[in-house]
């Protein structure tokens, strides 16, 4: 009986948000026994124009790099307030 | 929109007696139980349960998505480590988040908001939540959404809550809902 451990992010979704898009990443962890899942949990995050992609995987990152354009991350970051 | 199974269901009609695997609505089966399975019935993407029977009309009374796991918030401009943890449900487009927030100690005089929500925020950001704990002891704070989709703790005369406001070394637990964009 063997136990594997694997993550993939299994959904990548580009969302709209007017002037910029976000990327919505859900990653799985997947648990498996002799090659047959038994479990598997979900994490979520949102990548925004300004988040350090050196940080995501290399498929988040790419297309990440791809969405935030100059004029996206400078409409976010422009809309970067504290206040409502 | 596509019913899996793994036979046996219909056994006592023969219109469906050597299915086995695949029904389809275009068959229009009369289905008055499905008896308890040992299977999930699964449905492609952007399918689900269709409630357009009822009154109304459209993609508003379609039941397709189901989703619970963690998150990992994140505070805006805040210059500590803060621990943290958060879960989340989404059912249909509302989506039901809660979590942990610790501050380190660190001193900050900004806006206690925090990102990295689970799915991004639809607009109009109308959704709100409720502090549920704060061992800081400030009582007098609203849990609403900002115009970035982020959720903003402020004061009931809307004035910003900050880090420093909500207790540098505080643990707030909190819960909110909002419609997923």
């Amino acid at each position: 009986m063997a136990l594997t451990k694997t993550t993939v992010n299994d959904k990548i979704e580009v969302i709209n948000q007017g002037d910029w898009s976000v990327v919505q990443v859900r990653t799985a962890t997947i648990i498996a026994e002799d090659g047959v899942e038994i479990s598997r949990n979900f994490h979520r995050h949102v990548v925004t124009p300004d988040a350090d992609l050196t940080a995501e995987d290399a498929d988040v990152a790419d297309i990440a790099a791809a969405v935030f354009i100059d004029a996206a991350k400078a409409a976010y970051a422009a809309a970067q307030i504290d206040h409502v | 929109m596509t019913i899996k199974q793994i036979g046996g269901i219909f056994g006592r009609n023969p219109a469906f007696n050597e299915v086995g695997g695949t029904l389809t609505t275009a068959a229009q089966p009369n289905i008055t139980s499905l008896g308890t399975q040992s299977s999930d019935l699964a449905f492609a993407s952007g399918n689900g349960i269709d409630f357009s029977a009822t009154s109304g009309a459209g993609t508003s009374e379609l039941f397709d998505d189901y989703e619970e796991g963690t998150w990992t918030p994140t505070l805006n401009a805040y210059d500590g480590t803060p621990t943290v943890s958060g879960y989340y449900v989404k059912i249909g487009q509302m989506v039901y988040i809660e979590c942990s927030i610790t501050l380190d100690g660190t001193s900050d005089a900004s806006g206690y908001i925090i990102k990295s929500l689970p799915f991004s925020v639809a607009s109009p950001e109308l959704g709100g939540g409720a502090i549920n704990n704060n061992t800081g002891g400030e009582a007098d704070i609203m849990v609403g959404y900002d115009v970035n989709g982020r959720i903003r703790l402020s004061t009931s005369s809307n004035g910003n809550q900050t880090y420093n406001s909500i207790g540098v070394s505080s643990t707030i637990k909190l819960n909110a809902q909002y419609r997923a964009a």
